[in-house]
């Protein structure tokens, strides 16, 4: 429709080895991120959703990617030797991390660290990394610059080292800005001020966002489209608005209204979702969420569901679609539902 | 900083003052004395027994003792050895550079071979190489090092019928006899501060290289030469370091066994010979001399952590 | 008799609690002289960010932590007098969930062992009673006999955190503190503790005194919410009221941070972004706390600590420029 993608994952398996054999963590994950655009992968705990992105960078530690594709501006990433990733990494793929703290070597100043990344990527003098390091501190709004260029990463804030992070993100103008759970680690009121920043940066640099987070009212605040997985699949994917507004997939309907907000009433219980969230040594059988899943029909207990279109930009993995009966009617229109 | 540093040396200062009055009321606490001893030997009547315990102070109280002693350390003087009447500085200092030959290079070969297996196994890890590096440091981390110097000298005579020279040469002197008699005390000294520091090594590294931050700098696109030389070693320098100053007291105390089984002519061959004797003022001086030595690189090493790590120069408690 | 007081009388009482800590390199003012006032079956929730010295209260409460000065009582008898054997007696009373689920129960216990501690610790049951009154407390928090014999590995975040709960009601208390008790959670498991806790008071007529960072929680499980910053509570009032018109500058910047689930409006544009990050509690501002992140500072604020002042029915505020019954200058 528009532009080509930024970013393609397609049919991504990702295996993690254990004493008791590998485990899938991720099974069969496809999204895509065209320039300039915002993508939230929001997810709970196992759902695979920062395996996914750690895959795109080659940096899933003992993990691998047992099959499926990885598209970078159109070039291959899975199975491209190390040091092409290697130079991709910083420079056209940044990454910013959950723990500010613990991302940051704690025996090396923020100087150092932030002309560390530019020097990687670029032949440039010890002295002009300085003065570049010194400009993106003042375009992360780290106060007097020259002076915490000396500082090490135990004297900031949590939030003037997320700062940093950013800023050593940034160092090399990526094009693809991937970030972890950037706020999780902080308050609230850093958060607000960090998730702006990241805004106003992508804006100005052009760059995409790849945005991973477990905080669904985060998404609605920074993305445009999401994709939302559980237990190492995509169950809904479309345009943040649409999926907020009218979730399709059982398990996002479910998330959402089970969240308490500033106006949920407090003389009634919650919409709680039942049991607990799986772990990848155990995924059920069926539709991994069935067993929790208040809609639940005969066939998802031993059949999973493809991820379906059911209207143009937008996916769902249940068997109701199917039924033409999840909620609302399925696609209108013409558009024939294809399975992905 | 500074104050870290004056903090430091005042330990060390308490160290050693706790130190002297221990050792010198230990020893003299221990019974028999360096009299008793040559009454034993050859017979000299009481009285003659008196008139030297007399000449050497031995029968003033302890601490008048420790007061005349103290007061000429201050100024230099340690005392005398009773057999042969040598001042104990000289005794000491003549025999001070065959120890620190044997020690360092023990702690040195030890120590750098020990850190290069570990980044090796850490790097390598659950692989042969790694698996190799563990069995090799579990096996002479079990074995005293006198029991591999025996070894050696028995499988050295035994299969190639050579054994070091008996009479020590300074390596001025004559080199290849120095390293000879040398070789097999060194690796017997080394090769558990070695395994030590091999594990160590390999467990710091592998703690950092699985850190936030080591994923950080791959993410930046460091590529692993940077990765493991400059960000996880330099994280693991913390716990080498501590290794280190043990190491120390290991390989010190090891000489006085070592030089004995070897005849090396050393400070630990002095103490363990005036301890047998009762020679008060060489056991005394000997141990404080070693206290000395030790309290020193441990100051050393403690303003070594606070130049490798700015948490520490800033007085912030390791995490 | 009072109608209202009869129906709510007070269970736990702070007056003035201060807490500092001798650090090397100065004090830190963890908490600086906060009053509680807890009613029987009712929730008191306390939110703020780190450094707010919000877990301290609950330590402080508990007397897991002396208090630097203050005062405390608990069901009318004064806690901080109270002597050892009575205190014994009142500690059984007053239990915590604390946030990190699994890291809090013992790796090598049975979930009978953690469960059946306190009553064993209390002499509430023992021998055989044991595992029946265990079973009948699993029961209580959505677990059961299968459980008994289990570790705490065995269990999701969402189960370890039920056994937690079960531990906390062993000894019957009347006031728990509840931690960040969801905190670790999953979004989808949060709200099923949260139902259970309201459940159980509702059942039993516990009181909670709920710390929290997330204000959307606070505000759904309290039936009053103070805000803390620096170690002092800014603002205490109804949740809901404090959410549709917070009073105080501290409470109205961590409103507007709070990220908004809904997508219709423009994001955020109407809100102001806050400004600043909470200073070091060893060294916090003069006057009041909040001055050098504050939009509306004067130079009083610098001067003066601004007492927590009430300004409506049930609305107390610690702000120079809050006035009663007015709004607070327009940003």
């Amino acid at each position: 429709m528009t532009s080509p993608p930024l970013l393609a994952v397609d049919d991504l398996r990702v295996e993690f080895p254990t004493p008791a054999g590998p485990v899938e963590a991720v099974g069969g994950v496809s999204f895509t991120v065209s320039p300039g655009e915002t993508v939230a992968v929001v997810g709970e705990s196992g759902s695979g959703k920062s395996v996914s992105s750690l895959a795109v960078l080659g940096l899933l530690g003992s993990g691998r990617i047992t099959s499926g594709s990885v598209r970078f501006q159109g070039e291959e990433l899975v199975g491209a030797g190390r040091e092409r990733l290697r130079r991709l990494r910083g420079s056209e793929i940044a990454m910013v991390f959950q723990n500010p703290m613990s991302s940051l070597d704690p025996l090396f100043t923020i100087g150092g660290q932030i002309a560390e990344a530019l020097r990687i990527h670029r032949p440039i003098s010890r002295g002009a990394a300085r003065a570049r390091a010194a400009e993106l501190l003042r375009e992360v709004g780290i106060p007097d610059p020259e002076r915490r260029l000396r500082s090490y990463p135990h004297e900031l804030s949590g939030g003037q080292q997320q700062r940093v992070l950013v800023a050593i993100a940034l160092a090399c103008d990526p094009a693809l800005l991937i970030a972890d759970e950037p706020t999780t680690a902080l308050d609230v009121t850093v958060e607000a001020q960090i998730l702006e920043l990241m805004r106003k940066l992508q804006h100005e640099h052009g760059a995409s966002l790849l945005f991973i987070t477990h905080d669904m009212a985060v998404v609605a605040q920074m993305a445009d489209r999401v994709v939302v997985m559980y237990a190492g699949r995509v169950v809904e994917q479309g345009a943040v608005a649409d999926v907020l507004r009218s979730p399709r997939n059982p398990y996002t309907r479910a998330l959402i209204d089970s969240i308490a907000t500033p106006t949920t009433p407090r003389d009634v219980p919650l919409p709680a979702i039942a049991g607990s969230v799986p772990n990848a040594a155990d995924f059920p059988a069926g539709c991994r969420f069935h067993p929790r899943c208040p809609e639940v029909l005969d066939r998802c207990r031993t059949s999973e569901p493809p991820l379906l279109d059911i209207e143009p930009g937008r996916s769902s993995r249940c068997w109701r679609h199917d039924a033409g009966q999840a909620g609302e009617p399925v696609a209108a229109g013409g558009s024939v539902p294809g399975v992905r | 900083m500074i104050f870290y540093t004056l903090r430091r040396l005042a330990y060390g200062a308490v160290v050693m003052a706790l130190v002297t009055v221990l050792v010198f009321v230990i020893m003299r606490m221990v019974p028999g004395d360096a009299v008793s001893l040559q009454l034993q030997e050859t017979g000299v009547s009481a009285e003659e027994a008196a008139a030297m315990r007399a000449q050497f102070g031995l029968d003033d109280p302890v601490w008048v003792q420790l007061w005349t002693w103290l007061a000429g350390a201050f100024q230099g003087d340690f005392g005398t050895s009773y057999y042969g009447g040598e001042p104990v500085l000289s005794l000491f200092l003549d025999r001070v550079p065959v120890t620190v030959q044997l020690g360092l290079l023990a702690m040195v070969i030890g120590s750098l071979l020990g850190i290069g297996l570990g980044i090796v196994a850490a790097v390598t890890r659950g692989s042969a190489t790694d698996g190799a590096v563990r069995a090799f440091a579990v096996a002479f981390l079990s074995v005293p090092n006198f029991v591999v110097a025996l070894l050696l000298l028995t499988m050295f005579s035994l299969w190639f019928a050579w054994s070091p020279p008996l009479v020590y040469a300074g390596p001025g002197e004559d080199f290849g006899s120095w390293l000879q008699q040398i070789a097999i005390p060194v690796f017997a000294l080394g090769t558990g501060g070695m395994a030590a520091m091999a594990r160590m090594t390999r467990s710091s590294m592998l703690e950092s290289l699985g850190s936030d931050y080591i994923r950080a700098v791959r993410a930046k696109g460091a590529g692993n030469r940077t990765v493991i030389a400059k960000h996880a070693l330099r994280n693991s320098t913390i716990s080498v370091l501590t290794l280190l100053g043990l190491e120390l007291a290991t390989v010190l105390g090891g000489t006085v066994i070592i030089e004995q089984m070897f005849s090396i002519p050393g400070t630990g061959q002095l103490i363990y010979q005036a301890v047998l004797d009762r020679d008060y003022p060489v056991v005394v001086a000997c141990t404080i001399f070693y206290a000395a030595l030790f309290v020193v690189i441990i100051i050393i090493i403690d303003l070594l952590y606070a130049l490798v790590d700015p948490r520490i120069r800033t007085g912030r408690a390791l995490s | 008799m009072s109608g209202e007081s009869a129906l709510t009388p007070t269970l736990f009482e702070a007056h003035d609690l201060v807490k500092h800590f001798r650090r090397r390199g100065g004090v830190v003012q963890a908490v600086n002289g906060v009053s509680l006032s807890i009613p029987r079956g009712r929730t008191v929730g306390l939110v703020g960010e780190s450094g707010s010295g919000k877990s301290t209260v609950a330590r402080l409460v508990l007397r897991l932590l002396e208090p630097t000065s203050g005062r405390m009582s608990f069901d009318g008898a004064d806690l901080l007098r109270a002597s050892r054997t009575e205190l014994r007696g009142l500690r059984r009373r007053m239990q915590i969930v604390f946030q990190d689920p699994a890291g809090s129960l013992n790796p090598r216990m049975t979930v009978l062992q953690v469960v059946g501690e306190p009553l064993v610790v209390h002499r509430l049951a023992r021998g055989r009673d044991l595992p029946a009154r265990v079973v009948e407390l699993l029961e209580r928090v959505g677990l059961g006999a299968r459980d008994l014999y289990k570790y705490a590995h065995q269990f999701s975040g969402g189960q370890a955190q039920r056994i937690g709960i079960a531990r906390a009601l062993a000894t019957d208390p009347d006031l728990i503190v509840c931690d960040e008790a969801v905190s670790a959670l999953d979004v989808s498991v949060q709200a099923q503790v949260l139902n259970l806790l309201k459940r159980l008071q509702a059942e039993s007529g516990l009181s909670y005194l709920f710390i929290a960072h997330d204000l959307n929680v606070v505000r759904y499980m309290s039936d009053e919410v103070c805000v803390m910053y620096l170690g002092e509570i800014v603002e205490r009032g109804d949740g809901d009221a404090i959410f549709a018109d917070p009073r105080h500058p501290y409470t109205r910047m961590l409103v507007d941070a709070i990220p908004e689930l809904t997508t219709t409006g423009p994001l955020r544009t109407a809100r102001s972004l806050p400004v600043g990050e909470p200073p070091s509690p060893s060294a916090p501002p003069s006057g009041c706390r909040f001055h050098t992140r504050c939009p509306h500072v004067t130079d009083a604020c610098r001067a003066a600590v601004p007492p927590l002042r009430q300004v409506s029915a049930d609305r107390s505020v610690a702000c120079l420029l809050a006035e009663p019954q007015r709004e607070v200058a327009a940003t």
